[in-house]
């Protein structure tokens, strides 16, 4: 009897720690970073506070980076005709994804949507957005789509055919943006199905359909200045480039200047929190603190009467809406510390002056966490793009490229790791220095208002420190 | 605080953080000489670990773990191969590993080792190796080759989908 009783507790037992365990890896990278070493956890902590100590010591005592200067170093030639063709490329490549979605292999390691959607386009992007500027902008396929359709009608339908859109709400802001991005994390962290070619296929066309309403309605600027979540993020990344394009000329700028003129519209502390929170979480998913509380929190939604699958999702997103909140209180704490330092600034006022410093923060997580996974998972577009709906053909005669697993060394990636983090930290500090000095009248009250910035920053970094070692894994 | 002052605290700043960073990676790797190749369960321990009534004698290696097994177990397979006490062995039952998900921690130029066995037919895939062997129903499969990729890598069956074990192969 006893044995038998024993029997069945293991099979329980194992059942419940399979469960989460399953939900929570993403299929489609076959390699996990290892946790980083104590050794390297502690050199990053203290590299943190040393570095935080000595900028607070020697930082500039008046503003500096407050005036964007840019200088226009090359005019692109044929503009117009190279924005068609990049609008083109957008739209053929978004076809191709949705089409390999739809029609191709559902196994997703087969299929070209989900490693294109997941790493070339999510991950992929704001790399690029941050090292060469905001090439999204040119390529976004439903913009491309949307002025194509502006520009038939027209063509059409004269001058007038196109109703005036509708004023953008100002309330409204950057919060279409930021909870675009949750739905999206959402989508790729708790959703059983998100591997699921189709289901991201169908996902992606909604998508389309939505911002070219949205589009329709506010009209195309202000739309996608606001209100697509991705165009949003990724030309909020591009700040951090020295390179700016705009209207066929390229600029070039100091590194961070761009972030400085972020304008703080509504949403814009929502977005950046929900960008460093949804990236800590894919973390948090995966370790250890997590997947011992997981199947309880499951366990109790099962005992309401939620089905096991349906009470993983809801315990996954409570995890996911958990530490957005936790970021955001964070930065609270921050804000709420600078009101004490006198000059009666609101809180509002604080919290929306200080939002560019977490940009930094949120590329060095997106850094952290994603820089490995995407030199694996781009190396699997060779594969992909030759045979995207994993149909065995092979249109570029690379199908049977494979994987280097081997090309990066474990301690390089830790490296890079823990030097994202320091160096977005370092960013951090330096912008929300630079802020307070122009922000404060009195220089003793911006030195004090730093210390509760210097709180928050290696808040956040230590946060990012605890979420790639072994401790949290 | 003047210029000189600044550009001295900063370069005395890099200075402990380059030595800082020396001492503690020479020590480090003297911890992580302290990792064996041992079959450890990162998840609590196994709870059937009784029902297997203890079939491994402890050898003079830290090796075996309590879910290393004999064939001596209550699934009497096809396979007569005999018994290996030193080969871990990863028991799949109903599509899902008995006693949940283990880590099967190695370093890199080991040579990694391990069987699984289950009672159902269904294809063992180790991810990042990639490798894919059949395993027939009620029947073991085993899996020999060098730990020449660091990292973490999740064995899975490709039918039902599940991870049933967990690779770690440090540097």
């Amino acid at each position: 009897m006893r044995r038998r009783a024993l029997i069945a507790a293991g099979l329980v037992a194992g059942l419940a720690l399979a469960l989460p365990a399953a939900a929570a890896a993403h299929g489609l990278v076959g390699k996990q970073d290892l946790p980083i070493p104590r050794w390297l956890f502690a050199w990053g902590a203290a590299g943190v506070l040393i570095v935080s100590f000595v900028a607070l010591a020697t930082l500039w005592p008046t503003p500096r980076l407050q005036e964007l200067r840019e200088r226009v170093v090359w005019r692109v030639p044929a503009a117009r005709a190279l924005e068609i063709l990049c609008g083109a490329i957008g739209v053929f490549a978004f076809a191709v994804v949705v089409y390999a979605g739809l029609a191709g292999s559902q196994s997703p390691q087969e299929n070209l949507a989900p490693t294109f959607i997941y790493y070339v386009f999510w991950v992929g992007i704001p790399f690029l957005s941050f090292l060469i500027g905001d090439v999204f902008r040119l390529f976004n396929p439903w913009r491309a789509i949307a002025v194509a359709a502006a520009w038939l009608a027209a063509r059409v339908g004269g001058r007038d055919a196109l109703s005036e859109p509708l004023p953008y709400p100002r309330a409204l802001g950057r919060w279409p943006a930021a909870i675009g991005i949750f739905l999206f994390a959402w989508v790729e962290l708790v959703y059983v199905d998100r591997d699921d070619p189709s289901t991201l296929a169908i996902m992606a066309l909604a998508y389309a359909a939505v911002q070219l309403v949205g589009m329709s309605l506010y009209g195309i600027r202000p739309w996608l200045r606001n209100a697509d979540p991705f165009g949003v993020t990724f030309s909020l990344l591009a700040r951090l480039s020295p390179l700016h394009w705009r209207d066929g000329r390229l600029a070039v700028r100091r590194p961070l200047a761009g972030v400085v003129a972020l304008d703080p519209r509504p949403g814009t502390v929502a977005l950046v929190c929900v960008m460093i929170g949804t990236t800590s979480f894919d973390g948090f998913s995966m370790g250890t603190v997590w997947n011992d509380v997981a199947p309880d929190v499951q366990q109790v939604l099962m005992d309401i009467g939620f089905g096991a699958e349906v009470a993983l999702q809801i315990a996954f997103t409570l995890g996911l809406l958990v530490m957005v909140l936790l970021v955001s209180a964070l930065y609270r704490l921050g804000v709420e510390g600078m009101r004490t330092v006198g000059e009666a600034h609101s809180a509002q006022e604080l919290a929306r002056a200080f939002a560019h410093t977490l940009v930094p923060i949120a590329l060095a997580y997106l850094v952290a966490h994603y820089f490995s996974a995407l030199t694996y998972q781009a190396q699997a577009m060779a594969y992909l793009i030759s045979d995207p709906l994993g149909d065995g053909s092979n249109l570029f005669g690379t199908a049977s490229a494979t994987i280097d697993y081997g090309w990066i060394s474990a301690n390089a990636i830790w490296y890079v790791q823990v030097g994202a983090l320091i160096v977005g930290h370092v960013c951090g500090l330096i912008l929300a220095h630079d802020r307070a000095l122009a922000l404060y009248r009195d220089h003793r009250a911006a030195t004090r208002s730093q210390y509760w910035m210097l709180v928050v920053m290696v808040g956040f970094t230590s946060l990012g420190l605890w979420l790639l070692s072994a401790a949290s894994q | 605080m003047s210029n000189v002052q600044r550009y001295l605290l900063v370069a005395l700043a890099a200075v402990v953080l380059v030595v800082g960073f020396i001492v503690l990676s020479d020590s480090g790797d003297d911890d992580s000489g302290g990792a064996t190749n041992a079959a450890t369960a990162t998840q609590p321990p196994p709870a059937e670990t009784e029902t297997t009534g203890g079939a491994t004698a402890p050898a003079p290696e830290p090796e075996p773990e309590p879910e290393t097994e004999t064939d001596a177990d209550a699934e009497p397979g096809p396979d007569a191969e005999p018994a290996e006490p030193r080969v871990p062995t990863i028991r799949v039952r109903g599509g899902q590993p008995v006693g949940g998900v283990e880590t099967l921690r190695y370093e890199e130029g080991d040579e990694i080792d391990f069987r699984v066995r289950s009672d159902a037919a269904d294809d063992v895939h180790v991810h990042g190796y990639d490798i894919e062997k059949p395993v027939p129903a009620g029947g073991a499969v085993r899996f020999r080759f060098d730990a020449s990729i660091t990292g973490r890598f999740e064995v899975e069956l490709h039918h039902s989908g599940a991870v049933i074990a967990r690779l770690e192969v440090q540097p």
